[in-house]
This record gives structure tokens, sequence and C-alpha cells, in this order.
């Protein structure tokens, strides 16, 4: 076992965190409170087991108040000019920039992912914030004529939908509230934010931020309690809460659909992926792999876009899978604030348990283990190592499900016709990629692929400037881009009939 | 100060009040006393031939020259003097240890091989605010072939950066808005408040255009062959040759450059000469704010019709934005055509304002205060010829001269002063004409009327005229002044067709409670933007322009950056 100490973080601002106190807690209508029933639950570090903090443990009652609280402030908030509310997001942006350090370790320490990775996630938090600052100003609806009654102007006009439930996942804990919450404030909505119960700290401090952010009371309520189904059915069932985001996976987002029916919300829903990565002979190999490798190991793995199914075509597959496990055989296993780690611990026990049926599952259906493909000694059990595969075949499980770990499975295939349809096998549809520098073939497979973002010779496929968001079982609604802050909207159509003078 | 407090001596070094670089006067004082800010009173040795070239001095009009004796030694008692700026930073200017600002070509700060300078007059006081260096056309001609060069690397250079760089601008003209403002009141003569108002306004431009540079939207379409697929993408036009006046010596440069730059253009700019001085700090800022050498390229000179004939006809320049006269602007479009330059043209404006029956008055009254007045009504949405109904007109006139006799008239830096000097005496005299022939043809003047003398020969008190008909000259003539001539109007179909009977088309302002016919109204003016209750029309989301002789293009909002892009289509065949 590793020396603890390389676990543990140095926090400047520890109150950023409510780690000066006994229990983190949580925020509603601008007051941190503790749960009324003083229980708590633990905030655990996936690297070591150890205990970070306890955190306060909220329940379905104190929810019920932060709804209201949302909704009080929605009253004035929604009336509140562009300007102010673009103003407190490039605010809260440059804070979250200013506090980059602090909340990149504590990021690190409850989520496991790399300090390099945590920075990372930091500004792409902010320049959500940013890009969201610039989109409350950009609200337009538009104006049309009556094509039945002359005299009749059609005024198509965008407003705010009202209070909103943000429930986020610990694969990005900065990175989806200021997605979330960026486009819900832009739009001139409040929140009651329930973040994940593995990485609470990270929601703290971007609260705080907001707060700091000049963001009023009220408009982003934060519930931190242990069981997500409580939480989840108090906002789905609550008639106050006019729209659900939820970015996790697709059975949770099943369930609070199904819920939310009964009041007939809004939703944005970004569920799992199980994003095809494909690879023609013709691509640049050196280029493709290193895109690869970015896609697919970036947060170790548990990235909803990340690549889950790689095909590579069979006259360059052997090439293609040695040089890609030359460079995984030398991805360094460790802790997070290790410099020279490249792959943390995965977020819990179960996800490496996930990753272990996974292989064990691709090797018992023929396939080989090029490198990996066991858990690394003297480590815990939310480590697995990075994992090559070859020979993977469509009836293996990692086809119909996720790993949502570090491991590369590869298929290979012979044509476009068949790739496609084996790609499009899958229940779900959120992010592809297809590399090859054919022009026919590239926008074949892009009309083709059955997913919401594909990544043509690149894996870069989630900055603010882009619509997120996925088709089929990934869920429907975008995030970001020039229509993520329509999702926080409704459209409201003005007919007016002018009387003739 | 004015003047070094606490002396005895004779001697006196005197920081003339209105220069924008120490002047040391050749003049020997014997006393010199400063009662209060306002109240000057010494005495000198030396020749002084008149008041007048003692007044010169100080940049002050005569009449604040209370006491003049000829006796020696001389004994002056100035009264009410103009207020000093307090500009903390001159090199902004470019003025800093300089006798004179200069030009702003390719990153560098030059001045012209002719050597000549001209002077910037203060309006309020008739002095000298400083000289910048005369650029010849030859020297134009260097920096677009200097900007084009530029544009071969800027328009590759990512939006995100553009974006960045616009908005820290942004941000420097905030920092820096004080100076600025002071500025804009020495060149300008615009009130104080009305100068930090159009810096503020300015500055949202850039902060407008740094999130429309990220955002430049081109489409795809499904083409009718299934085969095939359509792109359209959005790509800088080029070199953009752009001519602003001095009536908002910042907001039509930021507007225009700001749009220019998110699009990945470059520019040669030609200011108006009243008002170079803001353009070169905001050169400066530009510069600071990391704009690559070349993008930006600020060509100051005295006389503007050759700038202008070789920015319209210079192949390099692929558009040409203008902000000014619809003479002017029709004689840049004929250059323009020679090598068939996209255009943007916002030009004169003639702006009805129209006060039916049914509108809450003291709104519309207030409104007519902020659309008629701002600065001394020399903007071109300003409000040309108040349209009132006969049952509100007494009325209304009451409550408007009621407002309008609040105003302070004054040098634009002093404290409580709400409106200044008109830019120049051509300024002064075009408003006398107007109110002139009103009242020859029977308008009453109901306050105001006349040149205040007492201040200086370029102020014109705020005036309202009752009694104007459709006939008169003000009602067809841009007044371009403080003058809101109150025509008096029966029905709608009459006041539309009055409205209409106008060869520009800017802004147009309805005030009424009857949504029809806010809407009736709304649609038949025949303008580019319209205020319906309101006289506040400027606004960055707003896209401003205008139609008719107005011109074209429109300006701010998400259609601004459009007017610097060509559209290229791409169809793909996948067959």
């Amino acid at each position: 076992m590793v020396n603890s100490s390389v676990f543990t973080p140095k926090i400047s601002n520890i109150s950023l965190f409510d780690l000066d106190r006994t229990a983190a807690r949580s925020c509603v209508n601008g007051q941190w409170v503790e749960s009324p029933n003083k229980k708590t639950f633990q905030n655990i570090n996936p690297a070591n087991n150890t205990v970070i903090t306890e955190v306060a443990d909220i329940p379905a009652e104190v929810v019920e108040e932060a709804i209201k609280a949302a909704e009080n402030a929605f009253e004035s908030f929604s009336e509140s000019p562009v300007l102010e509310r673009s103003l407190m997001l490039k605010t809260w942006a440059e804070l979250v920039r200013k506090n980059c350090d602090d909340l990149s370790k504590v990021m690190t320490w409850e989520n496991g992912k790399t300090l390099a990775d945590s920075k990372q996630e930091i500004e792409f938090s902010a320049s959500f914030l940013d890009w969201y600052a610039g989109e409350a100003l950009r609200i337009h609806g538009d104006v049309t004529h009556s094509g039945v009654a002359s005299n009749h102007r059609i005024f198509n006009v965008k407003q705010p939908i009202g209070v909103c439930g943000l429930i986020t996942p610990w694969n990005f804990p900065a990175a989806m509230i200021a997605r979330k919450a960026g486009a819900a404030i832009a739009a001139g909505c409040t929140a009651v934010i329930r973040a994940a119960e593995v990485t609470p700290l990270t929601a703290i401090g971007m609260i705080k931020l907001a707060q700091q952010a000049g963001i009023p009371k009220g408009v982003l309520n934060l519930i931190l309690d242990s069981n997500a189904k409580v939480c989840g059915e108090v906002i789905t069932n609550s008639p106050i809460v006019r729209k659900v985001s939820f970015t996790g996976s697709t059975n949770v987002g099943k369930q609070l659909m199904s819920q939310s029916s009964c009041t007939v919300k809004k939703m944005s829903l970004e569920l799992g992926g199980n994003a095809p990565f494909i690879v023609f002979p013709d691509a640049d190999l050196e280029k493709t792999i290193k895109s690869l490798m970015a896609c697919k190991f970036n947060s170790n793995g548990q990235v909803c876009v990340c690549a889950n199914r790689i095909y590579v075509h069979e006259d360059i597959y052997d090439t293609f899978a040695n040089a890609l496990a030359d460079l995984v055989c030398e991805m360094k296993i460790g802790s997070g604030f290790d410099p020279e780690v490249k792959l943390g611990p995965l977020i819990a026990a179960s996800g490496a348990e996930k990753v272990e049926e996974h292989v064990k599952d691709a090797v018992a259906n023929g396939a080989k283990i090029l490198t990996g493909g066991k858990r690394p000694e003297g480590f815990n059990e939310c480590y697995y190592e990075p994992t090559v595969l070859v020979n993977v075949k469509e009836k293996c499980r990692l086809f119909r499900e996720e790993t949502f770990g570090p491991l590369a499975a590869l298929i290979k295939f012979k044509d476009v016709d068949e790739v496609i349809k084996s790609a499009n096998s899958s229940s779900v549809g959120l992010a592809g990629y297809v590399y090859t520098n054919d022009l026919n073939t590239m926008f074949r497979m892009a009309k083709g692929l059955e997913v919401g973002i594909v990544g043509a010779n690149t894996e870069q496929v989630n900055d603010p400037f882009l619509d997120f968001g996925g088709i089929k079982e990934s869920g429907y609604g975008k995030e970001g881009g020039m229509h993520g802050v329509d999702e926080f909207l409704i459209e409201k159509a003005i007919s007016l009939q002018i009387f003739p003078h | 100060m004015l003047v070094n407090q606490g002396f005895k001596s004779i001697n006196v070094q005197l920081r003339a009040p209105t220069r924008t670089q120490h002047q040391f006067l050749p003049l020997q004082f014997q006393n010199l006393y400063r009662f209060s800010t306002d109240n000057l009173r010494f005495q000198l040795f030396g020749s002084v031939s008149s008041s007048r070239s003692i007044c010169s001095l100080f940049h002050s009009p005569p009449t604040r020259l209370k006491a003049y004796s000829s006796n020696i030694p001389h004994t002056f008692h100035f009264d009410n003097m103009p207020s000093e700026h307090s500009i903390k930073n001159l090199d902004l200017f470019d003025l800093a240890d300089r006798d004179y600002a200069r030009s702003f070509v390719n990153g560098k700060w030059i001045s012209s091989k002719t050597g000549n300078t001209f002077e910037v007059t203060n309006p309020g006081t008739c002095g000298t605010v400083g000289s910048l260096t005369d650029m010849s056309v030859d020297e134009t001609k260097e920096a677009i072939s200097l900007a084009h060069e530029a544009f071969l690397s800027f328009r590759k250079s990512s939006p995100k950066d553009r974006g960045a760089m616009l908005r820290r601008w942004y941000d420097l003209m905030i920092e820096n808005a004080e100076d600025l403002a002071q500025m804009l009141t020495l060149e300008n003569g615009k009130a104080l408040c009305d100068a930090r108002g159009e810096i503020t306004y300015a500055a949202s431009f850039l902060d407008w255009f740094s999130g429309e540079a990220v955002r430049i939207y081109g489409d795809s379409a499904v083409a009718s062959n299934p085969s095939n697929r359509v792109f359209t993408v959005k790509q800088p036009v080029g070199v953009v040759g752009i001519i602003t006046p001095w009536n908002f010596p910042a907001a039509m440069i930021t507007r225009k450059i700001g749009a220019a730059v998110a699009a990945g253009c470059t520019v040669v700019i030609k200011p108006a000469s009243e008002t170079p001085f803001t353009c070169v700090a905001l050169a400066k800022l530009a510069e600071k704010a990391g704009v690559p050498a070349g993008v930006i390229n600020v060509i100051t000179a005295r006389t503007s019709r050759t700038h202008g004939l070789e920015l319209t006809t210079n192949p390099l320049v692929r558009k040409v934005s203008f902000t000014g006269s619809t003479g002017v602007g029709k004689a840049l479009m004929q250059q323009s055509s020679s090598t068939l330059k996209k255009l943007s043209l916002e030009l004169g404006g003639n702006a009805p304002f129209i006060v039916f029956d049914d509108a809450d008055l003291e709104k519309a009254a207030d409104a007519l205060v902020a659309c008629k007045f701002r600065g001394s009504g020399q903007t071109c949405v300003c409000a040309n010829r108040v349209y009132v109904q006969a049952a509100v007109y007494d009325a209304f006139a009451t409550l408007l001269t009621e407002r309008v006799s609040k105003f302070k008239l004054g040098y634009g830096l002093d404290a409580g002063v709400t409106h200044g000097p008109l830019v120049n005496g051509k300024s002064v005299a075009k408003v006398k004409e107007h109110v002139e022939n009103a009242v020859s043809n029977g308008a009453r003047v109901l306050i105001g009327g006349r040149v205040a003398e007492e201040l200086g020969p370029n102020y014109f008190e705020p005036t309202v005229l009752a009694g104007v008909t459709q006939d008169m000259q003000i009602a067809h003539d841009e007044t371009f002044g403080p003058v809101a001539g109150l025509i008096q109007f029966d029905t709608q179909e009459q006041v539309m067709e009055w409205a209409n009977n106008a060869d520009v088309g800017l802004a147009g302002y309805v005030f009424s409670s009857n949504v029809s016919r806010i809407f009736q109204v709304a649609e038949t003016l025949e303008v580019g933007m319209i205020g319906c209750n309101t006289g506040m029309i400027s606004d960055v989301v707003s896209p401003f322009g205008g139609v008719k002789e107005s011109g074209f293009g429109r300006e701010g909002s998400k259609y601004g950056v459009e007017e610097y892009m060509n559209i290229k289509s791409i169809t793909l065949s996948l067959a």
C-alpha cells in the first residue's frame, strides 16, 4: 500500500468546502444548513478508503423547503436584467478560475481523477459559465405574421420556465453543475441542485463561489444526501418544479422521466453512452491513437462520451492494437495527486468490479488481453489496470453496456455498412467517432451513426460552443451551444390582433 | 487646479485649463488670488492688449471676465472659470510630453512625413484641446496595404482569441472610463454626464462583440439532390475602411471596430477631425488589449474627403462602414461603386416623435427630453419633428417647457451642467437658421431660442417652439441641435402622411396607450427603428440602422457581425 499522505491534499481555503466543520452542509435559501435530524454520511477518498469528512444527510422535508425557496426567489430573479445575470455568471467564472487550485485538489480527493484532469475540468466549468454569460444576452424569439388573419401578428417570446431540479453526477462534479446551473441562471430560472453523494465537496465549493459572485439567495440551492432516490422523488413529484435536468445513467433517467410524467415536466436527460470509435485504414494512425488515449482514458474512462466500442479496420487491426497496447501499458496508476500518474482509482469498488466483469466476460467470449486485464497490486479495490482487449465480439456485455472504466475493447471490421450496422445496434446514442481521410466515408459515417454527437477525426466533442446531447436512450435536450439555454425557457406565442384604425 | 496655490512671488506657472499639455505663460503675475474654484482674480505686469487676449490665455469666453483694468498693473477678475479637466493619463491620448498626438499604423505610433499637424478645438471654450499629426493620403494608402497584410494572418485567428482581446479591450475602457469621458467632453463639448454615458455605451459594444466572435453561425441545409450536402460558412470580408463622426466619438468606433475584429477583419479608421483624441485613446487601449499590429489602424487628418476617396477606391478595401451625413454617404457610395465594395451606411435621420392624445403625457415629455436633448440634440436618432395631437398639444408643450427650464446649459466639465455647447459655429448657425425660419413663419418660442453669448459662441439655449408647421425648414432638415419644434396634428392618417414625408428614415417614436395604434403606427412608419412609449432605443442587442436615405446595414445585435462577413456556401457531392 502506498503511503497515505500522498492521497491527502493541502487545501488553502478549507471553509470554501465546509472542511472547517464537523459536517459539510447543504444550502437552502442562501443559508448553509445541517440536517434537522443530525444525520450525516461519509465522504470517502476512493484512493485509500479514508474518510474525508462527514456530510449532513438532508431529508426530504428540507428538499421541499429548498424548492419553496427557489420558488420565492424566482419571482424576482426571473425579472432581473439580463446584464446583471450575465455579470454574475462572468464573476462566477472568474472566481472558479481563481480557486482552481483548491477546487481541483478537492475534486481529485473525492473523485479520484488525476489532478491534471481535475484542473482541466475546472477550466471547462469556467468556460461554460463564460459561455452562458454571453448567452444570457442573446435570448432571441421571433416575430411573424399570421398567414390566416392578415391583421394578426405573432410574437414568439421566450421566458424562464421556473424552478428547476438539477441532478448532477460524480464524474464531472464541477462541470455538470456549471453546465446546468449556468444555463438556468442565464435564462432567469432558479434551481435546486442535487449533487452526487460521492462528490459533495466540489459542489459546495461551486455553490459558495456562486454566492460570492452575487447570485442571490434562493436562486441556487444545494442538496446533499446519501440517497439519491429520496431527493429525486421530491423534485420530480413537486408541482413547483417545472423542469428537471439530469445527467447520469439511463436507468435512473427512465425512472425520473416516469416520475416527472405526473406533472408533465420539461426534461433534459443526458444519459449513458456507448460510443463507437471507428478507425478506417486510411486514417493517420499516430494521431488516431493519441486521440483514442484522450478519449478513452480521460477521468479513467468514466466519461459518458468516452469510446466504449473501438472498431478498427481489419487491414490495420493488429498494428493499431499493438501500438495502442504499447502506450497503455506505460500509463502509471496511483494517487491522482502524483503528477506522473495517468490513472487514479475508479469512483468506487463497484466501478472496478464492473470493469473486471466486462473483461472476464469478453475473455470468456474469445477476447485476448494485450495489456492490463487485472487489479493492480498494492492498491485498494477501486483500482483497475488500463486494459486493451482484442478480438472482442458482438455478444460481449460491453457491447450493450457502458464499461465506464479504463478498458479499450478492439473490434475488427471490414466495411462501412457492417460497421454502421454494428455501431447502431446499441439502444443508446450519445457520441460516436470516425477516423478517415476519405470524404465519402466520413460523411456516410457521420450521417449513418445513430448518435447525437460525432467526432470526425477528433475526440474533442465537448466544449461550450457545441450543442451537447444524445438520441435514443441517451436521452434528449441539449447543453451548451446555441440551444443550451432554450432548455430552461418556455416559448410563448403571442398572437396579437391589430384592430383597424 | 488652474493655478498653483500659495505663491507670493512673480513668475507664476500657469497651466491653462483646457490644454492637455503644460503651457507656460510668458507673463509676469504680481498677485493671483483664487477665491474659490470658480473665481480667479489676478494682477499682472506686461502688455496685454485687450480683455480678449487675456481671455484666450484661459480659453475663457470674454463674458467671464468680470473686471478688466487697463492700468498698470492690470487687474483681472474672472468669474465662473471653466473647470479644468482632471485627466490622469495623458499618454492615453498620446500627449504625455508630446506636442501632438500621432496616428497608429501597423502597431506603430507614427507622425506624418509631411510634418503637418492640426488642432482640435474645445467647443466649450474655443481654446485648443491639442494637436495631432495630419496624415497624407499616401500614408492612408500605405496603412491600407499594411492592414491587408495583417488581414492575411488575422483572418485565421481563433474566434476565441478575438473574443478574449475584445473583452480585454472592454475591461481597459471601463478602467479608463473617466479619462475617456473627460476627453470626450473636451473635444465634443457634451456634458460630462452624457460623455460618461457614451463611454459605458461604447464599451458595451466591445463586450457584445467579444461574445459575438464565438457565435458566428453558418448553417447546413438539406440539399435538393439527396447525394449533396450544403453548408454555409461565414468568412471575414477583408480590410474595412471606417469613417466615423464627431457626435459619438467613442461609440461609433467600438460599434464598427468591435464587429470587424469579431469577424476577423482588419480596419483603417479615419475618425472625425473634430474628435480624434477619443479614437487615439481607443487605439492605445486596443494595443494594450493585445489586438495584433496592423489590425486596427488609425489615420488622423484634418480633412476627410481625400482620405475617404482613398478608402472607397482602393481595391484592397473590401468594405466601408460610415456614419455621418446623407450627402457624404451618397458620395462614398458612388466612389465605392468602382470596386463594388460592401457598404454599411448609417446616415442622417429626421425622426418623427408622435404623441397621441391617449399617451401618458408625463412619460412622453420625459422621453422627449432624453431623446431630443441628449448630446444637445446632436444625435442621428434624436426627435426632429415632434407631432402632438391637438387635444393634448398645449398640455404637452407646458410639460416639456417645464422640463427644459430645469436644464443647466454650460461648459461640459462644470458641475451640474446637463447640456453642453454645440460642436462648432456651423452647427450653431444651422440651429439659429431653423429657429429664425420657424419664428418668421409664425412659430412661438416657449423657451430658449437664442445663442447664450454669455457662455460662448457655441452655446445654444435648449429651445421649445410651438406653432411649428409641416412646411417649415425644421420639419424637413435635421436640425442637429437642441430645438424641439412641436407640430400639431389631428388624425392618425394625417400624422402618418407627414411623418413618412421624408427622404430619410432612421428612427421614429410613438406614444399611445392603445395597443392596436402602437402597432399600426410602428408598422407604418418608414424608419429602421421605433421607440414605442420610450425615447431610448439604443441597446447593443437591438439592430441599429435605417431605411430610405438613412442608409442600410445594421450595427450591434446579432446582425452586426454579418456586415463584416461574406457567406460562402459549400456544396459537397457524395455521389
